[in-house]
């Protein structure tokens, strides 16, 4: 019969297949090959590194524990090992969504951003990765998990639609609904940004 | 039309950067982007943010090796008390078996133990009641005469009980 999966995709079925062998070294390389980017996921979708951290143990405990119903006929590994962390990722928010209100926004406040010509806020504004955590921020965990998933990981819209369990048609309406937002919310720092390198030209 | 163009624009426009989009709504779009002023604009946006979040977020949140080596080792030892010595191999799912196993046997053993006692041998060896010995009484000239035996004397007083009710009959006057 003929293999009709990716290279990659068949390499990574047959370290899979080791590893149920009772190959240990099996899970020391689905480990190396997956922790990375799991890592960035969780971390790009809680803001924190010890819940990034915490995922990423408890998702591959999980994915160790059960790979024998791994099915590679249904999905990639890959693509198994982000749903298990995104479904681990939305149990934390779920969690912290009560923490994680803005008081401000409660008592009616508004809190005061540091003055525009400090040299703080010059460097945090440049600063091109806080600028995309705060837009992150902002979203809402559904058009956060498609961004990160479409950008952070490259993944294809059909991937997307089997990590968050949705229809492709979904999936590719969250991805263009979370690009508009963050083009409202990045789009002043970059005018900002460049009105800066004008000035000291 | 003109908000017709926009909007098929806004809408497929993501595709289109990642050149994902068929060679048909490919080229309407590029048609688009150069006969509409928004289009255009929408089209700079677009980019704009795309090609900043495609610089940023794959190095977003990266972690460094020292990080991922701590998260292997305490992986490793919270997975070798489950598996017994060990990832989870092909022996992981029978060792749990086994362990229910056993401890169903030792339920099921608990909870029948009542019943085995009943049936236990050490139940036949309980010493019963001593059996009444026969009498055996002092005789006198006066019984010697009635009863020669013990037998007839134990049978006498068996028959003097029922006296009041054998009074009229040849037994109640023999005995008498």
């Amino acid at each position: 019969m003929r293999d009709n999966r990716p290279q990659g995709r068949a390499e990574i079925d047959r370290i899979v297949e080791r590893a149920l062998n009772g190959d240990q070294l099996g899970y020391a390389e689905l480990y190396e090959r997956f922790a990375a980017s799991l890592y960035r996921l969780c971390y790009s979708l809680l803001m924190n590194e010890q819940d990034a951290e915490d995922i990423l143990q408890e998702s591959f405990l999980y994915a160790f524990k059960n790979l024998r119903r791994y099915d590679s006929g249904k999905a990639s590994l890959k693509t198994w090992l982000y749903t298990i962390a995104v479904s681990r990722c939305r149990n934390t928010y779920r969690r912290k969504r009560f923490l994680t209100v803005d008081i401000s926004q409660w008592f009616g406040i508004e809190l005061k951003a540091p003055p525009a010509d400090a040299p703080e806020a010059a460097v945090i504004r440049r600063d091109a990765a806080e600028t995309i955590e705060k837009a992150l921020t902002g979203l809402s965990p559904r058009l956060r998990e498609a961004i990160v998933l479409r950008y952070g990981q490259g993944m294809t819209y059909r991937e997307i639609s089997e990590v968050m369990g949705c229809p492709q048609k979904t999936a590719e309406s969250r991805v263009r609904l979370g690009h508009q937002r963050l083009r409202q919310s990045l789009q002043p720092e970059g005018r900002g940004l460049l009105e800066e390198l004008l000035r000291v030209h | 039309m003109i908000k017709f163009k926009y909007r098929y624009c806004k809408v497929h426009l993501a595709k289109y950067l990642s050149g994902e989009l068929s060679d048909v709504a490919r080229r309407r779009i590029a048609r688009f982007i150069d006969e509409s002023p928004d289009c255009y604009e929408e089209y700079l946006r677009q980019r704009e943010v795309s090609d900043q979040l495609q610089r940023n977020l794959p190095s977003f949140g990266r972690p460094d090796a020292q990080r991922l080596d701590n998260i292997w080792m305490s992986l490793q030892s919270e997975l070798a008390p489950a598996a017994t010595g060990g990832l989870p191999g092909s022996n992981y799912l029978g060792n749990t078996q086994i362990g229910h196993s056993l401890f169903m046997v030792l339920l099921a053993a608990i909870l029948l133990l009542p019943l085995t006692i009943g049936f236990h041998p050490s139940v036949a060896s309980i010493e019963l009641p001593p059996r009444p010995k026969l009498l055996e009484l002092e005789t006198t000239p006066a019984t010697r005469s009635n009863a020669s035996s013990v037998g007839l004397l134990s049978t006498q007083s068996s028959f003097s009980n029922q006296a009041p009710q054998l009074q009229n009959t040849p037994e109640a006057r023999y005995l008498q």
